[in-house]
């Protein structure tokens, strides 16, 4: 017996053991990703993950209001609790504000370890990998700044290695521990992925989804930006405005119905969305008064940007979102560059060439020939102009509550935001620990990570 | 049974003398006595000469020969225990004889050859743990789908009812969390790859459970659920041709749907003007979506603008809460079902050729209006033997169409509960869908389609066909090198093609919807449209098909007459391939046959709206391809039939894993032994004269597909990824180096007895099973970037009975036997490290969650709460605990309860249950009664959402019973309708020990009335055997340990009533 059992095997070996048998694909559309077109299609999934923002930071600002009615039909406890800036902001034990931006970093981390490891590659997959590999060191620097922004405070260069930070982590390997950095740290490895990828990102892309190196040049800006490192942040906005992005004249532009920019416009330099939530884009949720006030009747945002949804309605909703849709542009756009270096110069005591970059702006946001320059201010007005012109030009972006953070640091900028709903008060005083977000139920009890104090 | 072998023995000793040899007038015959299952001779049979004491016993090879008059038609009676005894005429008959003996049930449980798929054994001589059904068990129900035929009769199987899912059957617990958790079905000894519900139960003729280790491991890394052994029928070797007809019609009850309570119109309306009256809507009548509100919230709102007069509100406020939908849905679109069953067997044999041939017809008309399926069988089994029986060849075709159609959807969306149908002539009213009516309303006469929604119009406009054909042809080939011994090459082609068809034409909302929705408003006011006119069609195609190759070898001899050996050791390669298709068709034309493109890839401004959206584009492809590659062998060896070990084992490898895991991969294994205590000299139990003690160990494995050691990602084609349309990855699986198969560790304890003259018959068995590596989700700190990661993270305990017990209460004119089913078990996780959340562990049962999370030391599906204190006295909410202290700080509850304070209620699954069945036999009549029990379980009460209210969602009928005012929480435990949205609140209550009521309840499952007639002639047809039956099922729940109102197994979905006649004829 034991010989024809033999003879069954090698029958059975012959059918099977030449051609990989068992090594046929289970799925079709199953992959192991290791070539670079897999790799950059992990980059490139763009359905509310890799290109999406998480949308808390929009919440707490004084960019919008809503009324009692809006305010109760905000679709979760996180959006209710972060517009009145309450102790407690999470209902459930894991936060998609949090959740996303570090499920960016293991995409990003998945293609680097495997762009890495690519070996034997002739001259343009050689360049094609440095260009992955760029983007992926853009887009996890990109998530670890959106996490640095909500959950670890405003950052100072005299206490930034005493304080908490996020965790980072490098490798995709997801079973390795990792706690919280120190905020020194956090920025760190922001600024150093950030300064990789602008040398591999390539000059142009097919879509803005995927960052050119004019768009590694301007976060590192809106970076160094936010860290009030005014030099660092000129020099690298000008650095990406010398590929030669341009402005988008808002003369062009046809104000219409709930949307009035096109999606992927000249101006974006990086497409991104806030992680879309209801109240976004509800016709309660309004223009703050003050703020729509600001813009003159001259100024074509006014049009653009908001309408009245309705005749009774109490106020004016927004409609200018880059993304030419319902969800809130978050990217990088020209305009931001300008109103960097307008900032900059002005701090760095080039006020004059501040507010030449200003007016440059402003020459394509108003009427055609109705643009009247600014000039011949001092150092606090024309600071006071560029800062109020700014919250104009970025408005629902997302950018507000990182330039509370900051702004908060100086005294005569600082600001206390109130709010009022179903008769009671609420208000966010500067420097609040309220501008520090939660750290998530669940990464406390399984990661052990120390709790934010708010 | 030892009884009647003694007996034997004895008579032929006393007999001995008379033995003498051939005289004249007589001629010698000689011949070999046989099992019929397995060929394998059957030493110490006797051989008599019937109506004389002449007698004869066969040798170590089953031979005999025996002397018999020339004339006078001697018959010889062959015997045996454990067979059929046989009378064979022999007057003609002159040389050498073969004698097949039939195996004869000792009313255990039926049939007592079991078939594991590799072989077929006589149960006397298996270790493991087999369920048999012959067929008059799998006869006992009626219905379409073979795997109902299980329920109730099959020792250790239980159909869950806890998922939702009507076809969801564990044996002996479930020792898997998120691997397959179904057994495996093997269909004439290949697994078998297609839909169930092409196997049709009338050519079913018996079917083998495989329970543990020594029973299942020959299927090694699929056998970890338990194996289906089905075998369907075919003619036996020697009989005339037999032809069988069955037709039986089944009613079922109309489906009732005020069956689960829900919010009656009136309250629903209350809610409306309570809601209205703080502004609630103001965000949704403003919003840019249009999105629709209810008639009455349209009422009150033309109302505050001074539209309608008061008078005429209050007329429509008064007339909307003496409606109710659910009244029209009832006369519109429910209504009993019918299904019609017929099928028609032609089966016999000759010596050398052996067929059956058979043709079933299904008919179901389902309970809503307009959809239908059915069902054509056709099923034809030869085998040839050659060689003077040495070879043989056998082959089987197989062929299935199913078809069903559907023309009505149940309308869907509604803004409220009390919205109409149907005018008072029947004429179908518009209840607007999606949008509001106030929009809607005017869309015909800008140029739109109409945009408004007839439910009642649509009744039987849908188009929706379904197709499929199931082929399966097999060829076998047999050769014995000797006796006992054979060679086998078994293959198995399968294929099954399907088809879909759905036709949505503009009669149909749906696509009027797209159509008005993609409309373009251009510059000037004109409109374009972007998705062409005419009908959407979907069509469907998928193809499957597997090979299966199987070469082995087969050794059953006996020795010397007390040793037998039954060994068998093989191979066996599998490949399944799926491919299927899917698109769609735009501005279809049914009569020309002509569609019109459109296009994908702008982004269009949608006209309600003006948000940016792609067409629907709903062409894909998908293709998945598994390849098996397995050995094993398995051998048995009995010592005088007293002593039984048996040993198995199987090594699988496949493509699923990834090559790592294969190398890791443990071969599954099995040993076991038996003793018939009872053929021991030192046994003295005259009233228990048979008596086995049998005992298992070993491991069976199990397979998952949605794992693999190496990171994948899933390709999302460039559709798909709608902003950029560039080709992009989802990540499906994090890394997994470590990852091994799920295996299984087995131990199974049974003893077999049957009392004096049968009164008492069955076994009890004891097991243990152990799941080791199974594959578990771990929570994992979000910042890795996955919030679950799956790997070999858990394992699981299971201990359990299972007690099958036959009485034979009269055997008299009047027959009663009972036949009691007990199975008890105790499931626990072990070793699963991480812990979840509360909210996660209270989330399981009741229609929450699907997938339970575990929890060390208690049943994988357990229902646990958040400990109750009651309802506030001032406000009516609901009060949970917070360090020892009532509190309604829900988020301090749901996130941080310590796990040790949920409160345990149990199993979310039955730990005991089982049936008893009373057979009455008297004359032709025949009555049989399932009694069924599940106890000791908890189910959760469907949850009572007041966040689903705040957004028009029609609710659960508690909300009558809510407390309303102070003083009310003495009478009531449900929770005041909060003012605002508080999601955390419905989750606490919905989570709390108050909403978890005990599962246990016993059921009058069925009853089966048959009368039949044997060879008589009825209408001048002459019958072999005619039976003709009634059949009830789900005829209601007996006794139930609830005061809730609630069946537990069936708190939405009704168990509808169903009566079924039938005839069953035999020709």
């Amino acid at each position: 017996m034991k010989k024809y059992k033999f003879q069954f095997l090698a029958i059975l070996l012959l059918l099977v053991g030449c051609d990989g048998f068992l090594d046929e694909k289970p799925s079709k559309s199953l992959v192991v990703p290791q070539t670079l077109a897999e790799l950059q299609g992990l980059l490139d999934n763009t359905n509310f993950l890799m290109n999406d923002s998480p949308a808390l930071v929009f919440n707490g600002t004084d960019d919008f209001w809503t009324t009692d009615q809006g305010f109760q039909s905000f679709n979760s406890i996180p959006n209710q609790s972060s517009y009145i800036w309450e102790e407690e902001i999470f209902d459930t034990p894991q936060a998609s504000d949090w959740l996303i931006p570090y499920r960016q970093v293991f995409y990003a981390n998945v293609v680097l370890e495997e762009a890495k490891e690519m070996n034997q590659v002739n001259d343009s997959e050689h360049e094609e990998r440095d260009e992955l590999i760029g983007r992926a060191l853009f887009m996890r620097a990109k998530a670890f700044f959106d996490l640095a922004g909500q959950f670890a405070p405003v950052y100072r260069e005299e206490s930034a290695s005493g304080l908490l930070g996020v965790v980072i982590r490098t490798k995709p390997k997801i079973t390795d521990k990792q706690g919280r950095t120190t905020l020194q740290e956090t920025y760190d490895q922001i600024l150093g992925d950030l300064n990789e990828a602008v040398g591999l990102l390539p000059e142009t892309v097919v879509i803005s989804t995927r960052p050119t190196q004019a768009a590694g040049q301007a976060l590192l800006a809106r970076v160094y930006l936010s860290m009030s490192d005014y030099k660092m942040a000129n020099q690298w906005a000008k650095a990406s405005l010398e590929s030669g992005a341009e402005l988008l004249d808002f003369n062009e532009v046809m104000p219409s119905g709930n949307f009035s920019f096109a999606p992927f416009n000249k101006e974006t330099l990086y497409y991104s969305v806030l992680n879309g939530q209801l109240f976004h884009y509800s016709n309660l949720t309004f223009v703050d008064q003050e703020l729509f006030d600001s813009y003159d009747s001259l100024d074509l945002r006014k049009e653009l940007y908001y309408r009245k949804p309705n005749e009774s309605a109490m106020g004016y909703v927004f409609r200018g979102s880059f993304s030419g849709d319902y969800a809130l542009f978050s990217g990088l756009s020209t305009g931001e560059m300008y109103l960097i270096l307008a900032e900059t110069e002005i701090r760095l005591g080039r006020i004059k060439e501040g507010l030449a970059y200003l007016n440059q702006l402003m020459e394509k946001r108003y009427q055609l020939g109705e643009f009247q320059p600014w000039e011949d201010l001092d150092q606090t007005e024309a600071l006071k102009l560029v800062l109020k012109e700014r919250r104009k030009e970025l408005a629902f972006r997302g950018l507000r509550w990182n330039d509370l953070r900051r702004l908060n640091l100086e005294p005569a900028l600082a600001k206390t935001l109130t709010r009022t709903v179903n008769e009671v008060e609420y208000s966010l005083p500067p420097n609040s620990p309220r501008y520090v977000f939660p750290i998530p139920e669940d990464e406390l009890q399984l990661n052990g990570l120390e709790p934010n104090i708010r | 049974m030892k009884k009647y072998l003694l007996l034997n023995w004895l008579f032929l000793l006393l007999t001995a003398g008379t033995l003498q040899a051939q005289q004249p007038g007589e001629k010698t015959l000689s011949g070999t006595v046989l099992s019929q299952v397995d060929q394998t001779p059957l030493p110490g049979a006797t051989v008599v000469l019937k109506g004389t004491t002449r007698g004869k016993v066969t040798d170590e090879n089953g031979a005999f020969s025996i002397a018999v008059p020339r004339s006078g038609n001697p018959v010889l009676v062959f015997s045996f225990v454990g067979f059929a005894t046989q009378e064979l005429e022999v007057g003609n008959v002159e040389g050498m004889m073969e004698i097949l003996m039939e195996t004869e049930g000792i009313d255990l449980a039926g049939v007592e050859i079991v078939s594991t798929g590799y072989q077929e054994l006589p149960r006397e001589r298996a270790t493991g743990s087999f369920a048999s059904l012959d067929e008059t068990l799998v006869n006992r129900r009626v219905s379409t789908g073979i795997l109902d035929r299980l329920e109730d009769v099959t020792p250790g199987l239980v159909f869950n009812r806890d998922r939702g899912r009507s076809d969801d059957i564990s044996i002996r617990g479930t020792s898997t969390i998120f691997s397959e958790s179904q057994p495996l079905v093997v269909l004439d000894n290949f697994p078998y790859d297609g839909p169930l519900e092409s196997i049709n139960p009338n050519d079913v003729e018996s079917i083998t459970v495989l329970k543990d280790a020594a029973a299942a491991s020959i299927w090694g890394a699929r056998a970890g659920n338990g194996v289906i052994v089905i075998t369907t029928k075919n003619g036996k070797r020697n009989t005339p041709t037999q032809v069988t007809f069955t037709a039986n019609v089944t009613q079922i009850e109309e489906q009732d749907p005020f069956y689960a309570p829900t919010i009656s119109p009136a309250d629903f309306l209350e809610v409306e003007q309570d809601l209205f009256s703080r502004g609630l809507y103001n965000s949704r009548e403003n919003s840019r979506n249009k999105p629709l509100l209810s008639p009455g919230v349209e009422t009150l709102i033309a109302l505050r603008d001074g539209e309608i007069t008061q008078e005429e509100a209050d007329r429509r406020l008064t007339a909307f809460a003496s409606q109710d939908v659910r009244n029209d849905l009832a006369r519109y679109y429910y209504r009993p079902a019918l299904q019609q069953q017929y099928a028609l067997g032609i089966r016999g044999g000759k010596d050398q050729h052996v067929y059956g041939l058979s043709v079933g017809y299904d008919k179901n008309l389902s309970g809503t209006v307009g959809n239908d399926n059915s069902r054509l069988t056709l099923n034809l089994k030869n085998y040839w033997n050659f060689l003077n029986n040495r070879l043989r060849l056998q082959t089987g075709l197989y062929l299935v169409n199913g078809q069903s159609n559907r023309r009505t959807d149940l309308p869907q969306g509604f803004s409220a509960n009390y919205i109409l149908l149907a005018d008072g002539q029947g004429n179908p009213l518009s209840v607007g869908r999606g949008y509001r009516e106030t929009f809607t309303d005017g869309a015909e006469e800008l140029g739109l389609l109409d945009w408004r929604y007839y439910p009642l119009a649509e009744l039987g406009n849908l188009i929706n066909e379904q197709e499929y054909f199931d082929f399966r042809g097999n060829l076998g080939l047999s050769y014995e090198l000797s006796k006992g011994w054979t060679l086998d090459a078994l293959y198995q082609y399968w294929e099954n093609n399907g088809r879909s068809w759905e036709l949505n034409d503009e009669r149909t909302f749906y696509t009027r919807d797209l159509i008005n929705s993609f409309t373009q408003v251009g510059e000037d006011g004109s409109f374009s449209l972007a998705v062409p006119k005419g009908s959407i069609a979907d069509l469907g195609e998928s193809r499957s098909e597997s090979h299966h190759l199987r070469f082995q070898s087969t050794l059953n001899r006996t020795w010397n007459g007390r040793h037998q050996v039954a060994a068998l050791a093989g191979a066996e390669i599998k490949s399944v391939d799926g491919l299927s298709n899917q698109s769609r068709f735009y501005g279809y034309d049914d009569e020309l046959g002509s569609s019109l493109g459109v296009d994908y890839v702008t982004r269009f401004r949608r006209y309600h709206n003006q948000s940016l959206a792609n067409i629907p584009y709903r062409n894909s492809h998908t293709g998945n391809a598994d390849r098996f590659l397995s050995y094993y062998a398995n051998a048995s060896y009995t010592l005088d039939k007293k002593y039984t070990l048996s040993a198995s084992a199987r090594k699988d490898a496949s493509n699923i894993f990834g090559v790592e895991a294969n190398d890791r991969g443990v071969p599954l294994w099995s040993v076991g032994g038996s003793w018939v205590i009872s053929e021991e000299g030192f046994y003295k139990a005259d009233w228990m004269p048979y008596l086995r003690l049998r005992t298992t160990y070993g491991y069976n494995g199990n397979i998952n597909r949605s794992v693999s050691a190496y990171t994948t990602a899933n390709f999302i084609g460039g559709n798909n990824n709608f902003l950029t349309r560039l080709p992009s990855y989802a990540i499906q699986n994090p890394p997994n180096p470590e990852l091994r198969w799920e295996r299984i560790k087995i131990i199974n304890l049974g003893l077999d007895f049957e009392s004096k003259n049968g009164f008492l018959s069955g076994s009890i068995e004891y097991y243990n099973k152990t799941g080791l590596d199974l594959i578990g989700d771990q929570p994992f700190p979000t910042s890795t970037g996955v919030s679950l990661f799956r790997g070999n993270f858990a394992d699981t305990k299971t201990q359990g009975v299972d007690l099958l017990l036959n009485f034979k209460v009269l055997d008299k004119e009047l027959k009663w036997n009972q036949m009691l089913i007990f199975n008890w078990l105790k499931e626990e996780v072990t070793g699963y490290e991480v812990k979840a959340l509360p909210l996660q562990y209270t989330g399981f049962g009741g229609g929450g969650e699907t997938f339970p999370a575990p929890l060390t030391g208690y049943p994988l599906f357990s229902i646990f709460s958040f400990p109750w204190a009651g309802l506030d006295g001032d406000t009516g909410d609901p009060l949970g605990l917070e360090d020892g202290e009532p509190s309604s700080n829900y988020n301090a509850i749901l996130n941080a309860t310590p796990v040790e304070d949920l409160v345990y209620h149990g199993s979310a699954r039955p730990t005991v249950f089982g049936s008893w069945i009373n057979n009455f036999a008297w004359r032709g009549f025949s009555l049989s009664v399932n009694i069924s029990y599940r106890l000791g379980y908890f189910v959760r009460r469907q949850p009572l959402n007041y966040n689903s209210l705040y957004q028009g969602g029609i609710i659960h009928g508690d909300y009558a019973k809510r407390w309303m005012e102070p003083g009310d929480e003495a009478l009531t435990t449900v929770p005041s309708f909060p003012q605002s949205q508080v999601s955390n609140r419905d989750n606490f209550y919905n989570r709390s020990e108050i909403m978890v009521i005990p599962g246990d309840h016993i059921r009058l499952q069925d009853v089966r009335l048959g009368y039949s007639l044997e060879s008589r002639k009825v209408l001048g047809i002459g019958f072999r055997s005619l039976e003709v039956y009634g059949y009830a099922n789900n005829l209601g729940v007996i006794w139930k340990k609830t005061d809730s109102y609630e069946d537990p197994d069936y708190q939405t979905n009704q168990a509808l009533t169903s009566l079924s006649l039938g005839i069953r004829a035999g020709f």
